[in-house]
């Protein structure tokens, strides 16, 4: 009980600590906010390009497109022979007028762009879906050459590629985002332990008379890092909120604009549990910072 | 109670080093009045800084109730502080606080339930004569009701030994009266006392009231008088006529 006191106390003092000064709260936790946005926005890029690529990676990865002159029957066959191969897991045909309607859909509300253009002017295609960590195999196969040559087929595109960069991509703000997480995660430490400097030179009298009544050094640094675990979370807070203000204003519109560019793509926020991550995320940062600050000042 | 054996404490760099106590050997015996006296730069703080721990010594050994006080645990000071009590010249009263809450600070570090924080500062101001002043900021009281408060916060606690390092430093003489007087309160009720001071009038009333001197020259124990048992248990440093008029 009185050690539930004790801490109550401490509490209780941290934040009559923060308000008296209000300024310097403001400001340090304005500072840890402003800094974790930025790891969030790289982060929330990261984490969409991720999704992007993991629904393209379990996706189409070579569509075959015919002639014009080929018929369904003569597309099936090629198609059951693909099917036929180890290397590959599915081969779908699609009709012409199929991928018209898809196209349509994509475009959505911009679907006017088609107005007035034949329905039967994309090509036939079979799309094939790869087994797994065959799609770089694929690439340098023969069969590739040999489908190319044989009768019916205009093209054969590899989708590797495409996924390749954007999984280059991802790995490159995984790594921009960690690296800033890092440099951030340092400045917040840093910013959280100048402010608890701060405090311990505004209240040094009160420290120092602590000392002389008797108080641990438990009951003294108790405050301090409740203080710069208030300013670790609430930053966070912010930048949470900030991100959530940000997404919402501008995720649609970045949809509308991948769509445009024939990527159905619909973004999401991270998850509760990434949200709570980031939270403990800040109130970690905030005791680091305390602890680093008190050092041994704040030992008798 | 507090036994000083061969303590020497020196202070600033090697070579350079300036003697604050030198060999001192002193003896208070439970429930003593002892004036630590002594001229400016005498080691007077020093003593006291040893005693409760604020420094430690170079050579010799200190106890107190006992125990070995220099070898104590860092961890284990503020348990030792919280049965001596301390009152500054400087008084060290918190600005934005109240009396009551200075006075409080002395409690809220045991965690003690609110009410009975509130009731037992409430009733050391009013032993020191400040019960009408418990919501009062330190820079609204006098020299001499700031230094009251300090008093009822280094009591609060109920300590076995109360260290006051020129208390008398900062008010007028009248004052000074008024303060020995609460001390011999306080020392009638118990407490040891040992009360470093340059003040004339102080050493001249612990003269009359026949207390335990120990007088420090450049750091060293140069007269140290152990009290008469029948005095020290008995020490009235002013008549009674006196005290009537220090109340509030």
């Amino acid at each position: 009980m009185t050690r539930l006191r004790a801490m109550l106390y401490g509490v209780v003092r941290a934040l009559r600590g923060a308000a008296r000064r209000p300024v310097v709260t403001v400001l340090s936790t304005g500072a840890i906010g402003v800094s974790l946005l930025l790891v969030g926005l790289v982060a929330l890029a990261a984490s969409n390009v991720g999704r992007l690529t993991a629904r393209w990676d379990r996706s189409v990865q070579m569509v075959i497109y015919l002639e014009d002159d080929v018929t369904p029957e003569r597309a099936r066959a090629i198609g059951d022979v693909l099917a036929g191969l180890a290397a590959v897991e599915r081969v779908d045909y699609i009709p012409s007028d199929m991928a018209h309607r898809r196209l349509m859909e994509t475009l959505g509300a911009r679907r006017e762009l088609l107005d007035g253009v034949e329905t039967g002017f994309l090509p036939a295609s079979l799309e094939v879906r790869l087994a797994g960590g065959v799609r770089e195999v694929a690439a340098a196969s023969p069969v590739i050459d040999k489908l190319r040559r044989t009768p019916g087929v205009e093209e054969v595109e590899l989708l590797g590629d495409w996924v390749e960069r954007l999984a280059a991509l991802l790995s490159a703000l995984r790594a921009a985002a960690l690296g800033l997480a890092l440099l951030v995660g340092g400045a917040c430490i840093y910013i959280i332990a100048g402010t608890i400097k701060l405090g311990m030179y505004a209240r040094r009298e009160e420290l120092e008379v602590l000392r002389l009544v008797g108080a641990t050094d438990g009951f003294i640094r108790l405050p301090l890092v409740v203080e710069g675990a208030l300013h670790g979370s609430l930053g966070a807070g912010l930048a949470v909120a900030g991100l959530y203000a940000v997404y919402h204003v501008g995720a649609p519109a970045l949809e509308r604009m991948l769509s445009g560019a024939a990527l159905g793509v619909e973004l999401a926020f991270f998850a509760p549990p990434v949200v709570a991550g980031a939270l403990a995320a800040g109130l970690f940062l905030g005791v680091t910072g305390s602890w680093l600050a008190l050092g041994r000042d704040a030992q008798a | 109670m507090i036994v000083l054996e061969e303590v020497s404490k020196r202070f600033g760099p090697r070579g350079k080093e300036v003697v604050a106590l030198d060999d001192v050997t002193l003896t208070v015996e439970e429930g003593a009045f002892v004036l630590l006296t002594g001229p400016s730069g005498a080691g007077k703080s020093t003593l006291l800084k040893l005693i409760f721990a604020a420094e430690r010594p170079d050579k010799g050994r200190i106890l107190l109730f006992g125990r070995d006080i220099s070898r104590l645990r860092r961890s284990s000071i503020p348990y030792l502080r919280r049965n001596v009590g301390v009152v500054f010249q400087d008084f060290k009263l918190l600005s934005d606080r109240s009396a009551l809450e200075n006075v409080a600070l002395a409690l809220e570090i045991r965690a003690l339930p609110r009410r009975e924080m509130r009731d037992r500062a409430a009733d050391a101001l009013a032993a020191v004569g400040l019960a009408w002043k418990l919501d009062a900021r330190p820079q609204t009281l006098s020299a001499g009701e700031q230094q009251r408060v300090a008093i009822a916060r280094a009591l609060v606690g109920e300590p076995a030994i109360l260290l006051a390092d020129e208390p008398t430093g900062n008010l007028d003489p009248d004052l000074t009266r008024d303060l020995l007087v609460l001390f011999a309160d306080v020392h009638r009720r118990g407490t040891t006392i040992v009360l470093a001071t340059h003040d004339l009038q102080i050493m001249l009333a612990g003269e009359r009231a026949g207390l335990a001197r120990a007088h420090l020259n450049q750091g060293r124990l140069e007269v140290h008088h152990p009290p008469e048992p029948a005095e020290s248990d008995n020490v009235v440093l002013f008549p009674i006529a006196s005290r009537a008029g220090t109340g509030p």
